[in-house]
């Protein structure tokens, strides 16, 4: 039989399997579970306050209707209560320019929260806790296990209590897991409020005035106290109440794809905080290759050894290892050294360029983007000196990168290369547009870009990182050959990188991917070897076993024992059971 | 009280509502006392959108598995596809008012799913080394008939081969595959679930084989060459 008619009898017998694997629809439980939280989206859930529309539209007794309604006027049209006692506290995570004030601590910046724990841990953090965020800053934290917030520009906002949320100016996406019966989260803004019922939505105040209220998911009430009359609006998925200013480019959607939320925010047991600061401050953020903001910076993050990166535009980046411990803040000052520009360089005319570079800067601080831009050509105009021209551009890049336009920042940071070659920018550009074309999912570009940085600086700033990154979109792009040769040279030549382990697990997939098994089974042993306890060990010691037992190498059993003792409840704990029973 | 028109006032006359007592009282868990039960998918979009919230239940209970197995033959993973059926039905709910009552209701739905799991495939594209061991935490019992060891452990190891193939398959060709020849769908029924040519689902569903092919020749050549090895070793 041909390999081809091999293929076609698998294809068929491999479909006949997922068919009877994928041919069912929903267990009867499970199919009312979903139905709860389908009507959760659709319905208000049980609460003696956002009853009353429901109440009033089912055309109850008239008498208790009319009542409800008088007390409910009533209650809705008094003023704000004060915050209610401070509470045990939710877990906190942010990142972005962020003050927080604790209360019961006194006024505590973040820099002093970092340089001490307040209370001890982070988790214990008591509420209200009051944000204010700068340009750019970003904040998200968890109430009571259920409710995420992110927030994002110039904000005020106190979390007050668990259910309660008081947002002063500034936009904020909330995500909330299911309510339970009875359970609700209230908005408040000044004598308006913004009840819960759904899951996603947008919500924005300025100096204490409702803005508007957008709905992606869900329904949500809005409760107006206007001149003393009180009005009720449902708002449901897609629906818009006044104006929410939506950032550009920035939709909850986006906010809450952030990997803290859905993977590390509610694993609380194995996470730990990581607190990075950095000279100057507002670097980019890398851990283990996700971006994650700009100094200072604080967040949950799984336990382990994880690869820091910090870069800021004309500064040379820096990789460092930190080991985060489960509920411990692990803190990281970075200093980046500035990039020293070699060879002569022109003197300067007076003051000009360097005063017109200075108000870019500060444009840049307000992220104008479109007025640096308009002051390109007077600095362009003001040097003769390629190098700052390029630094000129730079800043012009950096800016749009901030306001996440990527695709701007890309063609700026292209132009760059492309202008203004063997100068300090050009080199940090080319990176740059290797980093912007793998965020972007162009792999194939960021490959080229990755390699002709490497081809052109094999001595520069960024050798290791776009070393690294060549390898692994060499994986990405499924050339494992490539890759596997591209991970030995790396390690190789940067045998105390932070992502050393990253690239030993890297070389144990590829092995197995390509049926070298006992190979596989070394490269897992190292990496296990080496990062016994990261938050892969569990998928490394899976991938043992596998390659153990695929390749017959013997001691499969004993590696399944090993996994069924140190994850009872993980993710192959039933697969393996019957083979670690069977170990002696 | 107790049929699927439960109403809001219980609260409010002061009864308990826990959660065995919630779904107890829930028409999905009593069908036989859904009086709706003998309507048609249309006369229950109308209520709906009259204000009969509770006829929504009915349409779930009587279309949540074919939204289900549909969401399954693309995506596979339990927890993936509890989610967009919550989605496919929220989604449903809130452009009901956009339904035509001329089209055939499940068929508008399964629309309405596939572009969640479409959405989904392409927002969930993960890095390589996030991605989870194929079909890793999916219960492959169900699927196997083998009845000696060998033959399962074959069974298991080429369901996660094709599905790991499924995987790489960019969405669009995942889910035309996964309509066409999991599902057994006709071109013409895909073509219309995704407001596309029968010609280019028939396209998409080739390439798609294609692919799966190649990756599944591929595999089979490494494992020829890695059993080679085993027997030249010492």
């Amino acid at each position: 039989m041909s390999t081809h008619d091999r293929s076609d009898d698998e294809l068929e017998a491999g479909a006949d399997l997922l068919r009877r694997l994928t041919g069912h629809g929903l267990a009867s439980s499970r199919e009312r579970e979903i139905w709860t939280r389908v009507q959760r989206g659709i319905e208000p859930v049980a609460s003696t306050r956002r009853r009353f529309v429901p109440m009033a539209l089912g055309g109850g007794a008239a008498a208790v209707v009319v009542a409800a309604t008088v007390v409910a006027l009533l209650w809705w049209a008094r003023p704000a209560p004060p915050p209610p006692a401070l509470t045990p506290a939710p877990a906190v995570a942010s990142t972005g320019r962020l003050l927080i004030t604790v209360f019961r601590e006194g006024d505590v910046e973040l820099s002093q929260l970092l340089s001490g724990p307040v209370g001890g841990n982070p988790k214990q953090m008591p509420l209200p806790v009051e944000a204010h965020g700068a340009d750019r800053a970003r904040f998200d934290f968890v109430l009571a296990g259920r409710a995420r917030v992110a927030t994002w520009d110039r904000f005020e906002l106190v979390a007050a209590s668990d259910n309660l949320v008081v947002l002063r100016s500034g936009t904020a996406a909330f995500d909330l897991d299911n309510l339970a019966p009875g359970q609700q989260l209230v908005i408040r803004v000044a004598h308006d409020e913004v009840i819960v019922h759904g899951t996603r939505f947008i919500i924005s105040a300025e100096q204490n005035q409702l803005l508007g209220v957008s709905v992606e998911q869900g329904v949500v009430e809005v409760r107006r106290s206007e001149g003393g009359s009180a009005s009720v609006v449902t708002l449901r998925s897609g629906e818009t109440l006044g104006e929410p200013a939506t950032p550009s480019s920035t939709s909850a959607e986006e906010a809450f794809a952030r990997p803290w939320w859905r993977d590390q925010a509610m694993k609380s047991e194995t996470t730990g905080y990581l607190a990075v600061t950095s000279d100057p401050t507002d670097a980019r953020v890398h851990i283990d290759g996700v971006p994650l903001g700009r100094s200072p910076l604080f967040v949950r993050w799984p336990h382990g050894v994880h690869a820091l990166e910090v870069f800021s535009s004309g500064r040379r980046a820096e990789t460092v290892a930190v080991d985060v411990e489960v509920g411990r803040v692990a803190q990281q000052h970075v200093r980046l050294a500035r990039l020293q520009v070699d060879g002569p360089t022109a003197p300067p005319r007076g003051t000009t360029f360097e005063a017109l570079k200075q108000r870019a800067r500060a444009l840049l601080q307000r992220l104008d983007c479109d007025a640096i831009d308009d002051l390109m050509a007077d600095l362009r105009a003001a040097t003769d000196d390629l190098r700052k021209e390029a630094e000129a551009e730079m800043v012009a890049a950096e800016c749009r990168l901030r306001r996440q336009e990527k695709a701007r920042a890309l063609a700026s940071y292209q132009k760059i290369v492309r202008l203004f070659a063997n100068t300090d920018s050009a080199e940090t550009a080319l990176f740059e547009s290797a980093t912007l074309l793998d965020e972007m999912g162009q792999s194939e570009a960021a490959l080229v870009a990755a390699q002709t940085y490497l081809a052109s600086y094999s001595d520069g700033t960024f050798v290791e990182p776009a070393t690294f990154r060549r390898c692994e979109l060499l994986v990405r792009l499924e050339r494992l050959d490539v890759a596997r040769t591209c991970f030995e040279v790396y390690r190789a030549r940067f045998p105390r990188a932070a992502r050393i382990n990253e690239a030993v697990l890297y070389q144990a997939t590829i092995a197995a991917a390509r049926a070298r098994w006992r190979e596989g089974a070394d490269f897992y042993r190292d990496y296990l070897r080496r990062a016994p306890h990261s938050p892969r060990a569990e998928e490394a010691l899976y991938g043992l076993f596998t390659a153990l037992h695929a390749g017959n190498l013997g001691g499969a059993r004993g590696t399944a024992a090993d996994y069924v003792r140190r994850f009872p409840h993980g993710r192959y704990a039933a697969e393996l059971a019957p083979f670690a029973e069977s170990s002696p | 009280m107790l049929s699927s028109t439960w109403s809001h006032n219980d609260e409010f006359l002061g009864m308990t509502r826990d959660h065995e007592h919630w779904y107890d009282v829930q028409a999905i868990t009593r069908p036989q006392l859904d009086s709706r039960a003998g309507l048609s998918d249309q006369a229950l979009v109308a209520q709906v959108l009259a204000g009969e919230q509770a006829a929504f239940a009915t349409l779930y209970t009587r279309h949540a598995s074919l939204v289900a197995r549909r969401l399954r033959r693309v995506v596979v993973r339990s927890v993936d596809v509890e989610d967009l059926v919550q989605k496919t039905f929220l989604v449903a709910y809130g452009s009901l008012a956009k339904y035509r009552p001329e089209c055939s209701f499940p068929a508008w739905l399964s629309g309405i799913a596939i572009r969640c799991a479409l959405n989904f495939l392409r927002s969930t594209r993960r890095r390589f080394w996030q991605r989870p061991m194929p079909l890793g935490d999916v219960e492959l019992a169900p699927a196997v008939t083998g009845t000696t060891a060998e033959q399962i452990a074959i069974e298991r190891q080429l369901l996660r081969r094709i599905y790991s193939a499924m995987e790489r398959l960019p969405a669009k060709k995942r889910i035309a595959f996964a309509l066409c020849d999991l599902e057994g769908l006709e071109l013409k029924e895909v073509a219309e679930l995704l407001g596309s040519s029968t010609s280019t689902i028939g396209a998409r569903v080739q390439s798609a084989r294609q692919l799966i092919r190649k990756v599944l020749q591929r595999d089979a050549a490494r494992a020829a060459s890695a059993r080679r090895r085993a027997a030249e070793e010492p």
